[in-house]
Order: C-alpha cells, then structure tokens, then sequence
C-alpha cells in the first residue's frame, strides 16, 4: 500500500490547497471525515470545494502517504455512523511546517521586493 | 451497535449504487464515512429548497461517478491481476472504432451521408408529425385547454361567456379570418383571427411589447382605446421591421384603422396550429369592420370556435356535466327564429386540445403516416447499404482480426469494436440528419401553403424530436451493426490466419450479403410502386376533363363597402369595366368560381314517391351573371344564356347541366320544365329551366361531376359585398392583365378591395395534398433506387472480385467474355428476380392503405406493379453490367501467376 504514489513528503512541491486545509484541520484536533470536510470549507470560506468523493481520495493518499492515520479505538458514545477518526502523524505535522516555511519565504520574497498596492496617478 | 442497524432511506440506497463506481476495497476503507458525510450534506441541500437539492444530487451523481472511476484507473498496478476496469471498455471501444473508421474515409463518408440523409428524412417528417399532432400550445398549462367540439354563433357565446367563470376557470371565443391590410386597391392579406377579450388571459400569454387587449377592449364601437389590434411577432419584424416605436401606429385591417398595442412572443402564433394569427383583433371589432353585415347578433352564424380553461382537478367529464346543465337556458335564450328542430337537444361535446385546434390535422394525418412509412422504408434501405459496407470490410479484415484473437483478444471485444464503428457511424448519420431534419421539415412546409392558403407551423428541436432521432439511429446501428459482430462470432483464428480472407466459411456471409440485396430490391420496388401510384394520380387529376378552361382565366375577388341594395350596380359597373379592358374577351360575375373552397349548396323538391332521398337531394348552387358560361368555357347545351331581363321582378329562371337534369328532371328537352328548391328556413322557390349546360366541376377536383344549378346574379335579393369577377383573356398570360384590370376597377369603385388570381393557380392549389405526395414519394422512390442499385454493384462486385481465380480459371479453359457476363449477370438476375417477387407481394399487401389516395385506377393497378419492376430490371441491370464487364477482363495468366 505504502509503495502506491509518490509520497508528499520529499517534494519541495507546494501542496494542493485542499490537502493543505485538511493537514490544518486534523493538526487542530482528531476528527472523523466529515467535521474535517465542514472545518475545510468554513476555514477556506467555501473557496476550497470539497465533496465527499474528493475529500476521501485526498484523504487516502494521505494515509498511504503517512501523513495521517486512522485511530483504531473510538471515542464511547460516538455516533458510529461518521466513520473512523484520523489523526495527523508526526510527518503530517512536519509536512505541515515545511509548508509554513515555504509560504513564510515566499511572503518574505514579497515583502523584499517592496510591492505595495498602488494609490493611483502620482 | 453497527451500521447496519441503522435505517435508511432510499436516497441513502441510492447513494450505495453509486458507491459502486469505487474499488471494493476503497468502499471498505471508506465507505461509512461518506455515507454519514452524503447524509448531512443532502440534509443541508434538502433544507435550503427544491433547487438547491437537485443540484446536490446533480453533483453528487457526477462526483462519485468521476472520482470512483478515476480511483479505479489510479489503482489499477496495484490490481492487475483482477479484471479489465469498466472504464477502459469505452475507451478502448471507441477508439478503435474511430480508428478503423478513419481508415476508409470514402466508405465511412459513405456511410454517413446515406444513413443523414435517411435519419434526417425520418425526423423531417416527425417534426412536422410533432408541430401538427403533438405539441403542446406554447401557454400557460396547456393541459387545462378543452374545446367545444364544433362551431357557434356568438349569441351562444355570450351566454356561455356569462357562465364561464361559474363552470371553468375562464372561456375565450375565435374566429378564423383573413384580413386585408391594403388601405386602398389591391388587397394585401394576412391571417389573423378575432379574439374575445379574456383569450390572452385564459390561454395565459403576454405581449413583449405593450400589452394584450382585455374585456374592456371587446366592444362594437371599440373600448376606451378606441379599436385595437395585437400583432404577431412575425408580422413585426416583416411587415414593421422590428420598429421599436410600433405601438401606437395605425393599421389598416379591412380598410379601418386599429391601433397597435401590443406584440407577441416569437413563438405565440393563435390557438389554431398550422396557421400564424398575425392580426388579432377583439371579437366585438367584427362589428366595426362588417358594419350593418356583422354576424355578431345573427342567430344562424355558426363562426366561431370556443375553448375553455378547467378549474384545477377538474375533469373533462365534470365541466361538460356543468355545461350540459346550463344548456337549456343557453339554446332557450340563443334560439334561431327559424326553428332547427335540434338546436335545443343536441348536446355539448368537449374534447381536451392541449395542442390546440388544427384544420390541417384532419386533411395531412394520414398522408403523413404514409410518407413517414416511406421514409422509414427508405432507412432500412440505406440500413441494408451500410451492412453490406460493414459486413464487405469485417471479411476483409478478417485476417486482420484472426491475428488480434490468436494474440488473445476476446471475441467479446473484437464484436464490441464493430459495434463501437456502428454506434459512430449511426452518431455521426444522427447529428447529420438533425441538421437535414431542419432544413427538410421548413422546406416541406413551405410546399403546404398554396396561393389562397399560407401554413405556419411552429417546429422547435425539442425532446420528442431528439428522442425520436436517437431512438431511429440506434435502431438503425443495432440494425446495420449487428450483421457483422454475429459474422465474427464464427471466426477461427487459425483458419482466418491460414486463408487470408478466402474460405468455405465466406460463403455463408455472402449468403447474408445476397439476402440483404434481395430484402433492398423488395423494399424499393415497394416505393417505386408508391410512387408511380401518387404521380399517376396527380397526373390524372391534372389532366382530368374539370368540364371548363382554367388556363386563360383570371380571377378578381372583389370586396365593395356599399350596402346592400347598391351592390349589384356596383358590381355591374366593375364587370363592365373589366369587359372594356383591352386584351380581355370577357368578364362575367359570380357568387363562387370553380374548384373555390367557398361552396353552396340547396335542397330540391322532387315529387312524392321518388326514390331520391338525403344526400341525393342536394344540387349545388351559383349565382352567375350573363356570359359567365362563355368565360369560364363551360359549353351551352341547350336553350340560352341569361340576359339583361332576367332582373328581379321578371320570373324566375335557372340554367342546370346535364347531372342536374338527369338527376332530378322528367325525361326528354331540360329546357322549358320547372322544378322548385327549398332553402334552410323552409322557404320554396321555383325556377323555369332556361338553358343546359355541359357538367363541370364545382368544388372537389376528385368529385364525379355533380348536379349543379345556376341562377341569375340579378335576381339574388341579397348579394354579399364579395363577389368573383372572372376574366377571359383573349390571348395574353392572364396575369398580364392585373395592372390594366386594377386601373379599370379604381376607376370604376376607387373603395373596392381586390385580389387577383389566376383560375390555374386555384386548382392548382385544390391539388397541394397529391402534389406533395407525388414529389415526396418520387424523390424517396428515386433515392431508394439509388441505394438500391448502389448495394447491388457493391455485392456484385465484391463476389466478383472473391471469385477472379475461379473466373481466370474458366477463361484460361475457354470461356469468352459474353459467357462471363452472362454468367455474372444471371446470378443478379435471380437476386432481382426474387427481389421482385418479394416485394410485389407485399407491395399488393399495402397498397391498400394508399387506396384512399388515388384517383382513376386501382391501387393493385398491374401496369404500375409491371412498369416498376421493370424500372427496377433496367437499373440492376446497369448495376450488375459494370462488375460483370469487368470480370470479363480479367487476364487469366495474371489472375493464376498470384493465385500460385
């Protein structure tokens, strides 16, 4: 299984926003699939179109890729019907901060250059 | 507590279909979750209204199906061992399809084109079955719509206007009329109809531009508006050019002026389908524009249609209950002074017309039907054709198809290819046909209008035509494509390797391949038998003996405004006019003119005891004036012509020809009797017979000649403001008379309204139905034959070129040429011989269905049975020489040397 894609991991690749939004919302808390879906759209402010279909392949790479894992114990009066929790890995979580970093130097990058939005005709 | 025990509901159901589109082992994982999550989202669409929710479920269905499919194909290395994913079977399908198909572009464009011009010929004649027969009027819940089976005066209509909130939901009467928008001279006529107020309200339409008239509009002297009219999106754009400052001009209908309020929608043509209501005008305007002749308090006038709206849950049966109830005090208030004894019992009919009422249903259904049939014959054909093509290609490559199942492609597959080729081709022949559809069923229409008759039918692409076209091409691929994925079904790997396309085996699908030929050879002798059997009719029925001259003849339909008791004066002073104009021989007046839809007819009185009774009774009836017989060309018998004294006051007198007098006079010289008619009131008239004149044909082209009387224009008490003034050219085109005439009669009466047409183009227009049917089924008949002839050469040549080592062989043995081509020639001889049989048999089966079309002869008729089969002969002769002189050159040593 673990051998099935190429794993996020090593690539200096930006991750595709809805996999970031995912890795924000499981390094706030354990959840199972459907609180992280609704946290991805309420955090993206519904930019981020998430439908189940999507979600859970996002989410299975994910897990083939480390990056999260399914917790095998449920939580005592959980509604059995939401499915499994997953939680983020410690390589998730450093998946993660490499991100912070990357988009931190890019802001960094931007702020160097001293762009600033225009005020119109001098 | 699992999953499982929790209930759910059929969406939830639903959703677990869909869930199939993921590998099991990705529904393993993850299935409970998307259910739950499915769940809360449909919950939150569900509660935000009807359209948020289908466009959940419409993004759910889309969703699961793309991303389950694009996980199965991801996964696939991962799998290899489990079977071939259900995506890869379309894509591999049609791309092979599409490349085998580009392979032979002259064989495919082929293709297509027969099978467009096939499927487009089908769905040009669905449209036009879709607009006349079965579409709904474009209003408001049409379904509601009902129509009172019949005609009504519009004292009737008051009361039923009265009570029509009470019994439906709203009522509207209307008339058929055809205006005259000319302010002076010539007229300029448009259909239109006179509406009650509340039409626009019950139907539930609106005007794009202005507004629609409404009760307060409905008035004899117009409504505070003054008289208004509404127009026809149609007449908008041609007659205004899509002026945006419209409303408010004048427009001149019957020489009064309305004033334009409103414009309708593009697709609003009337509630009469078939005909466009360009002018539309408030039913109370009749009075305007008829004046002292208006029908509105006339008792006798059965004009006008009415149609109704049911209350909602309604039913048919309900209101006609509640109509029936009123209908005593309706025919009790409405009754005629002269009495019909069954006005007062003859009950209400409703009929549902939620595609509204159509004068043209009645006259074209079953010619329809007919040429739909032919069309359907002619697919089958071009059906057969691209088989044949298909099939010629499966054997030729069916080397190249051993070699793909020896390397372990499944038949399944192989077939499923072919019938991907199939689908495309019928795909291709569909979106080709849709686009001759439309422009075939618009040219098809254009042909119904005549002169005197202009037909407007509303024929949008919607879902009936689409599914008809889509339901006829994927008949047709199943059709054509079915011979040659069952050809593949018996091929041996080893044997197509080993022969190279050559075996016993071929033998067999050459049997299928001859079968097809005779099935075309049938199908199209049935057509050209159609064909002859319609063009023969039109052509008796042209050439028929009508009993006067059409062809120098022009007519003028003249309208005058004075009154009653002037008329005759002024329509002498025209007739005069018109006898002055150089160039013409004479003129002459009439009530009616030969083969005119306007008809009158009378009963006879015949002493008691004779055995002549209902129908036989009825003699027609003409006001003419004198020399009308001499320009019309209708030869005196016996006796004279009216004259100048046969005036009111002088006694009365009657020219009758020959049907007449055999019918309902004593033997021996007409000339001399009396004889006595009986009008609708029951009054009595009798008339001495003055004069015998030759029989000619009243009305109906197709109609034996008919008894028919003719009595003196001037002593008709009570003539209409319209009348016919027939001009006898003496030697010119009559058409080139009109602007002479035209000049004469502004002279004459500067305020009479005039409509010139020739008598020619009258029958003409008499004979639209057997026209139609003739060309249609000529030009189907015609391109059968082609398709007909094109499969024969193919077949022909094809077993020519499979048989060029046995045909080399018998050269190399002696044979000649003229024994080659006979023996070619013989073995298409037997195809066409059986084709021949085969469709004279059914040819004789279903000719009786056009038996009702025809006219002169039987629809068994052996000439036309023998005249096609010969057509036929001669045409599979010439496809069958080509191929045959061909394998007579075959060098035999060249043929051999490849063979070894």
């Amino acid at each position: 299984m673990a051998a099935r894609r190429t794993t996020e991991a090593s690539s200096p690749k930006p991750l595709k926003p809805a996999v970031f939004h995912i890795l924000l919302a499981l390094a706030a808390r354990d959840n199972y699939g459907y609180a992280v879906m609704q946290a991805v759209r309420r955090a993206s402010d519904g930019h981020v179109p998430l439908s189940p279909g999507s979600f859970y392949r996002h989410l299975a790479k994910l897990i083939d890729d480390g990056l999260v894992v399914e917790l095998s114990q449920r939580r005592a009066g959980d509604d059995p019907r939401r499915g499994a929790y997953y939680r983020l890995t410690a390589r998730g979580h450093s998946v993660l901060a490499d991100e912070r970093r990357r988009l931190a130097a890019l802001v960094a990058a931007i702020d160097g250059l001293q762009v600033a939005p225009r005020r119109g005709p001098a | 507590m699992s999953g499982s025990d929790i209930p759910r509901t059929i969406a939830d159901r639903l959703y677990g279909v869909l869930l199939r589109a993921y590998p099991s082992s990705f529904r393993d994982r993850f299935g409970a979750g998307m259910r739950y999550a499915f769940a809360c989202d449909r919950e939150i669409a569900r509660s935000r209204g009807w359209r948020d929710y289908a466009r959940f479920w419409l993004l759910t269905i889309v969703d699961t199906i793309r991303s389950g499919f694009a996980e199965r194909s991801e996964s696939k290395p991962h799998r290899s061992r489990e079977k071939t994913p259900m995506r890869s079977w379309f894509v591999v399908d049609w791309r092979d399809g599409w490349r085998s198909l580009r392979a032979t572009p002259a064989i495919t464009a082929l293709a297509v084109l027969s099978l467009g011009l096939g499927i487009g010929a089908n769905s040009a004649l669905f449209s036009i079955y879709n607009g006349l027969m079965l579409r709904s009027l474009p209003v408001a819940d049409a379904k509601r719509l009902v129509l009172l089976t019949g005609e009504w005066t519009n004292p009737i209509w008051e009361e039923i206007r009265a009570r029509q909130d009470q019994i439906a939901d709203g009522a509207f009467a209307w008339s058929v009329e055809r205006f005259d928008l000319s302010p002076s001279g010539e007229t300029d006529p448009v259909d239109g109809i006179f509406a009650s107020g509340r039409m626009f309200e019950v139907l539930g339409v609106s005007a794009i531009r202005g507004r629609t008239f409404t009760s307060a509009d409905d008035d004899r002297r117009g409504g505070q508006s003054g008289p208004v009219a509404v127009i026809s999106y149609r007449l908008w754009q041609q007659r205004f050019a899509g002026a945006s400052d419209v409303l408010g001009r004048t427009l001149s209908v019957d020489r009064k002026l309305f004033t334009i309020v409103g414009v309708m929608p593009r697709g609003f043509f009337g509630p009469d389908v078939g005909r466009s209501a360009d002018v539309i005008l408030p039913l109370g305007a009749e009075a305007i524009i008829n004046g002292a002749e208006s029908s509105l308090d006339v008792r006798l006038s059965w004009w006008l249609n009415i149609m109704l709206r049911l209350q909602r849950d309604q039913t048919i049966g309900q209101l006609t209950g509640q109509l029936r109830g009123v209908q005593p005090e309706i025919r009790t208030a409405t009754l005629p002074a002269q009495l019909n004894h069954d006005y007062l019992t003859e009950p209400f009919e409703l009929e549902a017309a939620p595609s509204g009422r159509s004068t043209l249903r009645a006259q074209y259904e079953q010619p329809l039907k007919a040429l739909m049939a032919v069309v359907g014959l002619v697919l089958l054909i071009a059906c057969a054709n691209i088989a044949n093509l298909l099939l010629a290609r499966a054997t030729a490559r069916r080397h190249e198809l051993g070699v793909r199942l020896a390397l372990g492609a499944s038949r399944l597959r192989l077939s499923r290819q072919l019938l991907g080729e199939s689908l495309l081709l019928a795909g291709a022949g569909a979106a080709l046909g849709l686009l001759f559809a439309r422009w075939g069923s618009r040219a098809l229409v254009a042909q119904l209008s005549s002169v005197s008759n202009s037909v407007v039918l509303d024929m949008p692409l919607d879902w009936r035509v689409l599914a008809f076209t889509m339901a006829v091409s994927a008949a047709t691929a199943l059709l054509f494509g079915m011979a040659p994925a069952i050809s593949m079904s018996g091929l041996s790997p080893f044997e197509a390797l080993k022969e190279q396309g050559r075996s016993a085996s071929g033998e067999r699908r050459g049997g299928v391949r001859q079968f097809l030929v005779v099935l075309q050879v049938a199908v199209s002798l049935i057509l050209v038998v159609t064909a002859s059997l319609f063009t023969r009719t039109l052509f008796s029925l042209t050439t028929r003996d009508l009993g006067f001259d059409r062809d120098p003849v022009l007519l003028a339909s003249v309208t005058v405004t004075q009154p009653a008791e002037r008329r005759l004066d002024v329509f002498e002073r025209l007739r005069d006019a018109a006898a002055a104009v150089p160039g013409v021989a004479s003129a002459a007046i009439s009530f009616t003119t030969p083969t005119a839809r306007a008809g009158w007819n009378t009963r006879i009185v015949v002493p008691p005891g004779s055995p002549l009774k209902g129908r036989e009774l009825a003699s027609w009836i003409n006001a003419v004036s004198p020399d009308w017989f001499r320009t019309y060309g209708i030869r005196l018998a016996g006796g004279r012509d009216f004259n100048s004294h046969d005036r009111i006051g002088a006694p009365r007198v009657a020219i009758v020809n020959r049907a007449f007098a055999r019918r309902f006079l004593k033997e021996g010289d007409p000339v001399g009797q009396y004889f006595s008619d009986q009008g609708p009131s029951g009054k009595q008239d009798s008339f001495a017979v003055v004069g015998v004149v030759e029989d000619s044909i009243y009305r109906s082209i197709r109609a034996a000649m008919e008894p028919t009387m003719f009595v003196p224009f001037a002593q008709w008490s009570n003539p209409r403001s319209v009348v016919s003034i027939g001009v006898r050219s003496a030697g010119a085109p009559p058409l080139s008379l009109t602007r002479s005439l035209s000049d004469a009669f502004g002279k004459a009466d500067p305020q009479a309204s005039l409509t010139f047409l020739t008598l020619s183009s009258q029958v003409d227009a008499a004979l639209t139905q057997e026209r139609l049917l003739a060309r249609l089924s000529t030009f189907f008949g015609g391109l059968a034959l082609l398709l007909a002839s094109l499969g024969l050469y193919g077949v022909t040549a094809y077993s020519v070129n499979r048989r060029r080592g046995e045909i080399g062989i018998r050269m190399a043995l002696g044979a000649n040429a003229p024994t080659i081509v006979r023996m070619i020639l013989n073995r298409v001889g037997v195809l066409v011989a059986l084709g021949i049989a085969v469709g004279t048999g059914a040819g004789l089966w279903a000719s009786r269905f056009v038996a009702s079309f025809l006219y002169g002869f039987e629809p068994s008729d052996p000439g036309t049975f023998g005249l096609a089969a010969l057509v036929l002969s001669l045409v599979a002769a010439v496809a069958g020489w080509l191929p045959a002189v061909r394998a007579s050159r075959i060098d035999p040593a060249e043929v051999l040397r490849i063979d070894a």
